[in-house]
């Protein structure tokens, strides 16, 4: 081992064990979409917002319409009972993806919590959310978990302090950029995520005990939050009430219609939207090749000079880099929101104030914040979901056979590249129409005008023409691989640099 | 009258955008591999995948032209347990024969994601890996004892 190599071997192995998982979701094997498809989409979503704009122009006195159907709910005693049975289902989850990771094989590919926890609950529950709506919030495991503590312990979660207007839903927010960062950069393996879970039930717990449980799953848990929002988009919408049961309803709305029934009713829950938002696209970016240049060609040369071995100290602070990325992106995100909403307000001469103006509109940006999440992962959770039949046999990898599917192999299945680049432009050409859409429906209510409500809206469409086109243009650029060449001109040693998150040994089953 | 109002524009609107859509999507799908080496010109202007995302390494390894299937021959050299000859990014399209012959100064083991290939090398012992590239993606290639990626396969659909 020669003097180079050995200065190195200490920093490669910090990479190494850093690098336990490409993205803790799992491997995606999605390949760029060709440049003449990010041309094609982006001129598509040009065009075609102005035909919504030529829509709304031609519409004449274009009302708001929200038709919603009541749908009969069954008696009090069958819905109790489905309801209870999810709920037990939904803790017991809880505990077994726990338990599991705690306890079960510490492969993460082989591991039942990895898989149940970031490819089932977390990417397909969300997509199911869409569709059945926020079933969550009836069966939220933490939340059960709160009602049986106060079953038994009646006035143990009282509210003991009442929860502040200010902090809004800024405890939720922070809490899902931990949860990004998690994702990301944590590297989490299965000890660890049932660790965190573990913890997360403490932190819902105590926060249910200092500012009861109606507040704090409002306003603190990410996932109540999350899929609150996205639980807009479907068509079916719950009011059940949690103690009496004669005001119960289910409703049928159009599709996404649910985002513009209310306004976001505090400033932090426009950042939560836009966080949505930018931690899609930062993820989207921050392993292709122009995103990992800006840091060791544009940067670190300048910075290099400072100090002796250089690439030894900044290789930890590329990690710090790109975590500040990460949470400085909704704000990169709020500031030219604000700006296209302040040219909106300038345009109409709207007498509401920028910050109202926000709030009315951040809730149309869901639906391209949406489309964007499935594009980035739902090959990961065609590629990956199936595996949960396996393990779902023997969870704890202790040689059960539950349900006779243990020895079942299942080989990630890997869409075709032409069919998964032209499902992801359509969907963000899909989501991107919606988005535009709305805001539409929505400028029609803030700007009571008209016509002259339809042309204020050029600004909010500019916008989201902006969005979708970066999104585009993320998924057109080319991923960083491997080695980069030495980002020294005079480079006197080569400098190795291994990719963030170069991937870990793969799975046992699959070897 | 109003109910067909109601209706006809709606649709309307959602037939213009379907024609818009597939105009342009014509007006941007570059034409076939084949056909763009014929029109020539064209083809600068309008990238096919393998142009698109050009690697900062050399080109794709030398090329041995057999009579139906393209063959793919990429030359990989480890000191260290990193890449230093060869390029970085592997990129073929669907179909065609793929040899990887790696030469390495440390014993390890080399596995190819998504394909689950894994090959042991052996210091000074060149190996070779060959298989029909008939997924379509972006696969790791990384190397299991030194946990490294030494860089990644991207196969283009044809």
């Amino acid at each position: 081992m020669n003097k180079v190599t050995r200065g190195l071997a200490a920093p490669m192995l910090l990479l190494s064990s850093r690098a336990a998982l490409a993205h803790s979701m799992g491997v995606v094997y999605n390949l760029p979409i060709p440049f003449w498809m990010y041309a094609f989409a982006a001129s598509a979503a040009l065009v075609l917002s102005f035909l919504v704009v030529g829509f709304f122009v031609t519409a004449q006195g274009a009302a708001r319409n929200f038709r919603t159907i009541e749908v009969g709910v069954p008696n009090a005693s069958a819905r109790g009972t489905v309801l209870s049975i999810l709920r037990v289902l939904s803790v017991f989850a809880l505990f077994l993806t726990i338990l599991t990771g705690l306890l079960g094989p510490a492969n993460p590919f082989a591991n039942f919590s990895m898989t149940f926890f970031w490819v089932v609950f977390v990417l397909g529950f969300t997509y199911l959310t869409a569709l059945i709506g926020d079933v969550y919030a009836l069966i939220n495991p933490w939340r059960v978990i709160c009602d049986w503590i106060e079953r038994h312990y009646p006035g143990a979660l009282r509210p003991r302090l009442r929860y502040p207007p200010w902090l809004g839903y800024y405890p939720a927010l922070a809490l899902y950029m931990a949860f990004i960062w998690l994702e990301l950069f944590g590297q989490a393996p299965p000890r660890a995520l049932g660790l965190i879970l573990l913890a997360y039930t403490i932190v819902n717990v105590a926060g249910a005990a200092l500012f009861g449980p109606e507040a704090w799953f409002r306003h603190g848990e990410l996932f109540a939050v999350f899929l609150r929002l996205i639980g807009k988009i479907s068509p079916i919408d719950y009011r059940l009430d949690r103690t009496a049961g004669l005001r119960d309803r289910i409703r049928l709305r159009q599709p996404f219609i649910g985002l513009l029934q209310e306004p976001a009713d505090h400033f932090s829950l426009l950042l939560f939207v836009l966080f949505m938002l930018s931690s899609t696209a930062f993820d989207g970016v921050h392993e292709t090749r122009p995103w990992v240049l800006v840091f060791w060609k544009q940067i670190y040369p300048h910075l290099a000079g400072l100090i002796a071995q250089p690439y030894l100290f900044f290789v930890d602070i590329y990690y710090y880099w790109q975590w500040a990325m990460l949470f400085a992106s909704p704000f990169v995100y709020l500031a030219i929101y604000l700006l296209f909403v302040w040219i909106m307000k300038i345009v109409t001469g709207s007498r509401s104030t920028v910050r109202d103006l926000a709030l009315q509109f951040a809730f149309t940006l869901i639906p391209i914040a949406f489309v964007y999440n499935i594009t980035h992962y739902y090959t990961l959770l065609v590629a990956q979901a199936p595996a949960i039949l396996t393990m779902i046999s023997d969870p704890f990898g202790i040689g059960w056979d539950l349900f006779g599917t243990a020895k079942s192999y299942h080989a990630p299945i890997v869409l075709l590249a032409d069919g998964v680049w032209h499902t992801q432009v359509g969907l963000i050409l899909f989501g991107h129409i919606v988005s535009v859409y709305l805001a539409h429906m929505q400028a029609l209510e803030a700007f009571p005008g008209g016509k002259q409500g339809v042309w204020s809206q050029l600004p909010m469409l500019v916008l989201m023409v902006l969005l979708t086109t970066i999104g585009l243009r993320i998924l057109s650029l080319p991923i960083a691989a491997g080695q980069v060449q030495d980002p020294l001109p005079t480079g006197s040693v080569d400098l190795p640099f291994v990719r963030a998150t170069a991937h870990t040994a793969p799975p046992a089953s699959t070897g | 009258m109003e109910t067909n109002r109601v209706i006809v524009k709606p649709v309307a609107f959602v037939l213009a955008a379907l024609v818009v859509v597939a105009a342009l999507w014509f007006f941007f799908k570059p034409q076939r591999p084949d056909q763009q080496a014929a029109d020539g010109a064209k083809g600068a202007g309008v990238n096919a995948p393998l142009a698109m995302s050009a690697p900062a390494g050399p080109p794709p390894g030398q090329t041995a032209q057999s009579p139906s299937v393209r063959n793919d021959v990429f030359e990989l050299v480890i000191k260290g347990g990193k890449l230093v000859e060869g390029p970085v990014v592997l990129q073929v399209h669907q179909g065609e024969q793929v040899t990887l012959s790696i030469r390495s100064d440390s014993s390890d083991e080399l596995h190819l994601h998504g394909y689950d290939l894994h090959a042991r090398i052996n210091p000074g012992e060149p190996v070779s890996l060959r298989f029909t590239a008939d997924r379509t993606g972006r696969f790791g290639l990384e190397l299991h004892k030194a946990h490294s990626e030494l860089g990644a396969l991207e196969v283009y659909p044809q």
